[in-house]
């Protein structure tokens, strides 16, 4: 019999267009509605609207001396770390800091500071060039500051793979606390990738969806007049225990981790293989991790950027591996948009709450699916559904393929 | 302006900020007070150094001095 190796789920925090909580993020999604809007500070640009994270006062939460030697990036990072931690019940003062572990995604290295020092650079000031140019914008800073923050002193370290890099992160972190390499892990992802720099870039490579008389319905997975994604920011952490140790505590078990797969496309810099052989393989993958069997899935919370390319390729996948009927879908994106390396992490949290709930809730702006490549996702309202398990998968720019499967404790 | 940058930039509190208070005191490391520097240039012109987190904010108000009074 494969050994299964679990974590538990005993902690969310989560920050997103939603809100600041998890239940502000669940009550949004729950409605169905896109909140993207016009960005008064991207005017004039090919692309104008995102969504932004509502609330957040970085100096007010964090103190002004965090808040200005940071980034937005890891402003949320740490906020949704420090949720995660006492939604868990745990405190810094009480566990063992060589026994935690800090694993978080990131997409990019921040592009906020970059965009203003760039400039002085630009200005022929290179002596005016903040210090903290480097500390504040380094990838690796989102993580380090976490464990900085909370006195983490484990295995720390920020990870890659694009709009992956959530469930990449989480993957990890589930085999670092199975191995017993670790017995906490606080995992997931965080990015604020709504500067004027990072909308151009991907606005440059068309990527983006110009519905700009519309923002709240521009992001519309898998229906068949989507146009591209919408940006967005958010951070979400989750805590993960070995099942023993969170017994050993009597922590609330939230869900079980108990797949991960990862996989790459081998195909191109930034577009999806056409027939998701990629995606498909890290389905498979996770599937495999977590001695089950596409049957035993009972719902699955899509990628879904809508993106031509991408949602016909994820579709595509979804239908081989289940056979032509795969379990009912939702896209999380199409209320939240896309935050590159924390959307992962965002949906895998949103996967622990589907199961929680028992209820799916809707992909908003879906009117009608490609020929050919119509999957059950739900939307106009959310679905109550029996549930044991929750697939959530991310592939990302680069041709990387993450999938996770959650169960019910 | 050095009280004005160290409350309003820096976050240090206004009332630990007196003439004999060191910017380690302040909390201030060397990596910020290399921040701090590069503010004074951006807003002055002037070039600061010769500041240490062990230096006291009279000292620093002195050496701002001297490099305004020094001939061009």
């Amino acid at each position: 019999m494969p050994r299964i190796r679990e974590a538990a789920v005993t902690g969310l925090g989560m920050l997103t267009p939603g809100g600041t909580r998890p239940e502000d993020t669940w009550a949004a999604l729950c409605r169905g509605r896109g909140l993207a809007r016009h960005l008064p500070y991207l005017a004039g640009l090919p692309v104008d609207f995102g969504c932004t994270v509502p609330a957040l006062d970085a100096q007010a939460e964090l103190g002004r001396p965090l808040a200005r030697r940071s980034d937005r990036f890891t402003h949320l990072a740490i906020a949704a770390a420090r949720r995660a931690v006492g939604d868990a019940g745990l405190a810094p003062d009480s566990w063992d800091p060589d026994r935690v572990a800090v694993v978080l995604g990131v997409g990019s290295n921040s592009l906020t500071t970059y965009d203003r020092e760039f400039g002085l650079l630009d200005q022929d000031r290179p002596t005016f060039v903040s210090p903290m140019a480097l500390p504040r914008s380094l990838p690796n800073m989102v993580a380090a500051e976490v464990a900085i923050d909370l006195g983490v002193r484990g295995p720390v370290f920020s990870v890659s793979s694009a709009c992956a890099s959530g469930a990449t992160a989480l993957g990890i972190a589930r085999d670092l606390v199975s191995s017993g390499t670790c017995d906490i892990a606080l995992a997931g992802g965080s990015e604020s990738a709504l500067s004027r720099m990072a909308v151009t870039c991907f606005a440059q490579m068309r990527a983006l969806s110009r519905r700009a008389g519309d923002p709240a319905g521009a992001c519309r997975p898998f229906d068949t007049r989507r146009d591209g994604l919408v940006l967005a920011e958010a951070a979400a952490v989750l805590v993960l225990e070995r099942p023993d140790h969170a017994a050993r505590r009597s922590a609330r078990v939230r869900a079980l981790l108990r797949g991960f797969g990862s996989t790459a496309d081998a195909h191109h810099p930034v577009a999806p293989h056409p027939e998701g052989s990629g995606a498909r393989r890290a389905v498979l993958a996770a599937l495999a991790d977590a001695v089950l069997t596409p049957s035993d899935i009972d719902h699955v919370n899509a990628h879904g950027t809508a993106t031509p390319a991408g949602d016909a390729a994820e579709a595509q996948a979804l239908l081989q591996v289940f056979d032509g009927d795969p379990p009912p879908v939702t896209a999380s994106k199409s209320v939240l948009g896309h935050s590159m390396g924390a959307a992962a992490a965002v949906e895998a949290a949103v996967t622990v709450l589907t199961l929680e709930h028992q209820l799916i809730p809707p992909t908003a702006n879906l009117i009608g699916q490609d020929p050919g490549r119509e999957l059950d996702v739900v939307h106009s309202s959310p679905r109550p559904h029996p549930m044991a398990t929750g697939l959530s998968s991310s592939f990302g720019f680069g041709g990387h393929n993450a999938v996770l499967v959650f169960t019910t404790p | 302006m050095l009280a004005e940058l160290l409350t309003d930039e820096f976050g240090v509190e206004a009332e630990w900020v007196t003439p004999r208070a060191t910017f380690h005191e302040l909390k201030l490391d060397s990596l910020c007070l290399t921040e701090l520097a590069v503010i004074v240039a951006q807003r002055t012109g002037l070039v600061v150094q010769g500041i240490s987190p062990q230096s006291t904010l009279a000292e620093a108000v002195g050496h701002l001095a001297d490099v305004t009074s020094a001939p061009p």
